[in-house]
């Protein structure tokens, strides 16, 4: 029995999808087999940044209305043989599919993979309920912005109010430059209004913008500094114990963080 | 005169009603008779519908009936004899409320024609039971479903699907075709994950159990 896994915020823009598709080609990159879900019905995203939306003939909705079998909307990633996405209905809303019907939609793919990864939508409403109602445990994306702090710490607690205890907190797009100018929020502050257990940083990086164009993973370039923030996040989430990560080009930066997370 | 042929005005607009014992050719002079000395009167209407009792016309009859009738600017609605029922309608009103604003026209052969002329964006989508054409682009998302066939005046990178209902003869054409899929009858072609720019007008059809592209 596979492990299923909801990315989520609350506000929009931080890097969900992103994360969605980093953590789900990283972990296939180590071999298990991983379904990506795309729970953003009427604003479907993960098919573009995989680079698989040519290949969408049935999805979610079609799956949860009967329309075809599971296998059938399933797509396998065209790089990796042990990655597949379930892509969500374009035109349809998040009303089509119910907090039920995702349940037993997750405990079916859960059969056959190691690890589900349900892409959230943004918001609190009917497609957040639908993404989290088959999780067995969540990850909380944020930006060191006020707001989007504000958003995960509600979307904390509602994940709380469902029953969903101890999410793991990405801190996205960090600038270790504003931060050391005091320009961005430092990343003790943010653990410490959210008191969550972090399980990465990924740092600001040019490279996510190509890659997200191309539909092309981030996290399968060797170079990057974000992919190899999310291959570390990868690691942790299957259970390996990684040092938070220090950038050789950033270091005296980046020892901050580390002093400030006791490594 | 003997009113053979008599107009009525009712809720779902004009009413033709016709006298069945009566010569064909006598109704026809008598309609353009009627249509003359009140063009004025139809001038504002375009849609006219034949009430019972025309079953027993023949296929020429009908033409030179709609054909008489378009010479005024009116259109023949609901014709029991070549449509039992009136699906197109009951599609159109299947749609989600911002697909409505379209027209619906009448091909001289009979079949139907539906013309959208605005942008198809992401999530939007057209059923039709006929031939559809876009005045516009198709965007990626978007998704343009006809039993008949596709033209796009503009780029069409959504999901064309034609010939939905199994014809095989359908095709689909645009300006430019980008389709992120082109499905024809029961066939799904796929773009190739590098897509080139079209450089001219391209017709998508089934040739020999495949779909194939070529300059249109």
């Amino acid at each position: 029995m596979g492990e299923v896994i909801v990315i989520t915020s609350g506000k929009g823009g931080v890097g969900k999808t992103t994360t969605t598709a980093n953590l789900g080609t990283g972990i296939a990159l180590q071999g298990k087999k991983v379904v990506l879900v795309d729970a953003d019905i009427g604003l479907r995203n993960l098919d573009v940044v995989m680079g698989l939306e040519n290949r969408i003939v049935y999805d979610l909705v079609d799956v949860t209305e009967g329309n075809c079998r599971l296998k059938q909307a399933l797509i396998r990633d065209k790089r990796y043989e042990t990655l597949y996405l379930l892509p969500a209905a374009q035109t349809r809303d998040k009303n089509a599919v119910s907090p039920d019907q995702m349940q037993q939609l997750c405990k079916d793919l859960a059969e056959e993979f190691d690890y589900v990864i349900i892409d959230c939508p943004a918001g609190i409403e009917q497609g957040f309920k639908n993404a989290i109602a088959g999780a067995d445990r969540a990850i909380i994306v944020t930006t060191p912005e006020v707001s989007a702090v504000r958003d995960a710490d509600r979307i904390i607690g509602l994940l709380e109010s469902e029953g969903k205890h101890n999410p793991r907190l990405i801190i996205n797009r960090i600038r270790p430059l504003m931060v050391k100018k005091g320009d961005m929020m430092d990343i003790d502050d943010i653990i410490e209004i959210l008191a969550v257990d972090l399980i990465g940083i990924i740092p600001e990086d040019e490279y996510i913008v190509i890659s997200t164009n191309r539909g092309e993973p981030a996290v399968a370039n060797n170079s990057a500094m974000a992919s190899t923030a999310y291959r570390n996040i990868v690691r942790r989430v299957m259970g390996e114990n990684v040092p938070l990560m220090t950038f050789e080009t950033n270091e005296s930066l980046w020892g901050k963080f580390k002093k400030v997370l006791g490594f | 005169m003997r009113e053979d042929v008599v107009f009525k005005g009712s809720k779902g607009g004009l009413e033709l009603v016709i006298n069945q014992s009566v010569d064909f050719a006598l109704i026809l002079e008598q309609l353009k008779e009627k249509l003359e000395s009140a063009a004025q009167f139809f001038a504002g209407s375009t849609g006219v519908r034949i009430i019972s009792g025309t079953n027993r016309l023949n296929g020429d009859e009908r033409h030179q009936l709609i054909s008489l009738l378009a010479d005024y600017g009116l259109t023949l609605q609901e014709y029991p004899e070549i449509e039992p029922s009136t699906p197109e309608f009951e599609q159109a009103a299947d749609l989600p409320a911002d697909d409505i604003p379209v027209e619906l026209c009448q091909e001289a052969e009979g079949g139907r024609t539906l013309l959208v002329s605005r942008v198809l964006r992401g999530g939007q989508k057209i059923v039709f039971q006929g031939s559809v054409i876009i005045n516009g682009d198709v965007n990626p998302g978007a998704e343009v479903i006809a039993s008949g066939n596709i033209t796009v005046q503009g780029t069409c990178r959504g999901i064309a699907h034609a010939g939905i209902n199994g014809d095989k003869t359908a095709s689909i054409t645009a300006d430019k075709l980008m389709a992120s899929q082109l499905r024809i009858a029961g066939l799904i072609a796929r773009a190739p994950d590098k897509q080139d720019e079209p450089t001219c007008r391209e017709v998508a059809r089934i040739v020999n159990g495949s779909v194939i592209i070529e300059p249109a």
